[in-house]
């Protein structure tokens, strides 16, 4: 949960960036309601239940577990006012994930 | 004497090593993303449990806790391989991108659930910009 409390400690710099943080996950919404009370999340936490997000941003892999189950890869998407993706990171190790600052660097640079 | 408590020490140290690198990596990405503290943790750990029965062989010991003794270096070394392996290895085993999603450049849109219920679009977020955080559990 850490990589969103730390979004949530860098809001302040990402609103006035005009931004907003949408995380999305695929648990049910009664639990992302308890993860944000609990860890005092401020955006939402969206529920991507029947995986359509998931699918559309090409984030499954068939077949991609260890005992030929479907995995999912987490990934951070940046995007512009108009929806255009302007930043993306994929992440292509479990244990490593977007840094709130690196987020931050890119909506700088995004117009 | 006090090179035969390397016996115990050394596994437990890999096996403090190993906990807690997974209840810390979460909180601390420099911690996380190179186990700097943890892996010298578990490497110590196995040298400890080494140096502890080569002092309990050493000695006139019974073969109870020479028993003792390999059967925490052969737990402290399975328990770093484990660690080793994982990190170095399993965490990285994901399948490469797919090509639709690095060259994308119009954002899909889709419906999704909010906490309150309420189903909302990607595309009512346009007009701001907007961090979308793909996050699988935990951390």
């Amino acid at each position: 949960m850490s990589e969103l409390q730390g979004l949530q400690s860098r809001i302040t710099e990402i609103h006035e960036l005009d931004a907003e943080i949408l995380a999305i996950s695929i648990d049910p919404p009664e639990m992302n309601g308890r993860v944000a009370q609990k860890h005092g999340l401020t955006f939402p936490i969206l529920s991507d239940h029947n995986r359509e997000a998931m699918d559309r941003f090409g984030l499954r892999h068939e077949d991609g577990g260890m005992e030929g189950d479907d995995i999912f890869r987490p990934a951070v998407f940046v995007l512009d006012r108009e929806g255009q993706v302007a930043w993306r990171k994929l992440t292509d190790d479990w244990r490593v994930r977007v840094r709130p600052g690196e987020i931050i660097e890119q909506l700088k640079l995004v117009e | 004497m006090n090179r035969i408590n390397f016996a115990w020490i050394g596994p437990a140290l890999t096996f403090a090593g190993v906990v807690t690198y997974f209840m810390w990596f979460a909180r601390y990405p420099l911690l996380r993303d190179f186990p700097w503290l943890n892996l010298p943790l578990v490497i110590l750990g196995v040298v400890l449990s080494f140096l502890g029965v080569r002092a309990v062989f050493g000695e006139n010991r019974p073969w109870s806790r020479k028993l003792a003794a390999g059967a925490g270096l052969v737990l402290a070394g399975a328990l770093a391989t484990l660690f080793i392996g994982y990190v170095f290895v399993l965490s990285s085993m994901l399948p490469d991108a797919r090509d639709e999603t690095m060259t994308m450049a119009t954002a899909p849109t889709a419906s999704l659930t909010d906490a309150g219920g309420a189903v909302v679009d990607l595309s009512d977020y346009r007009g701001r910009k907007a961090v979308l955080v793909f996050y699988r559990g935990y951390w």
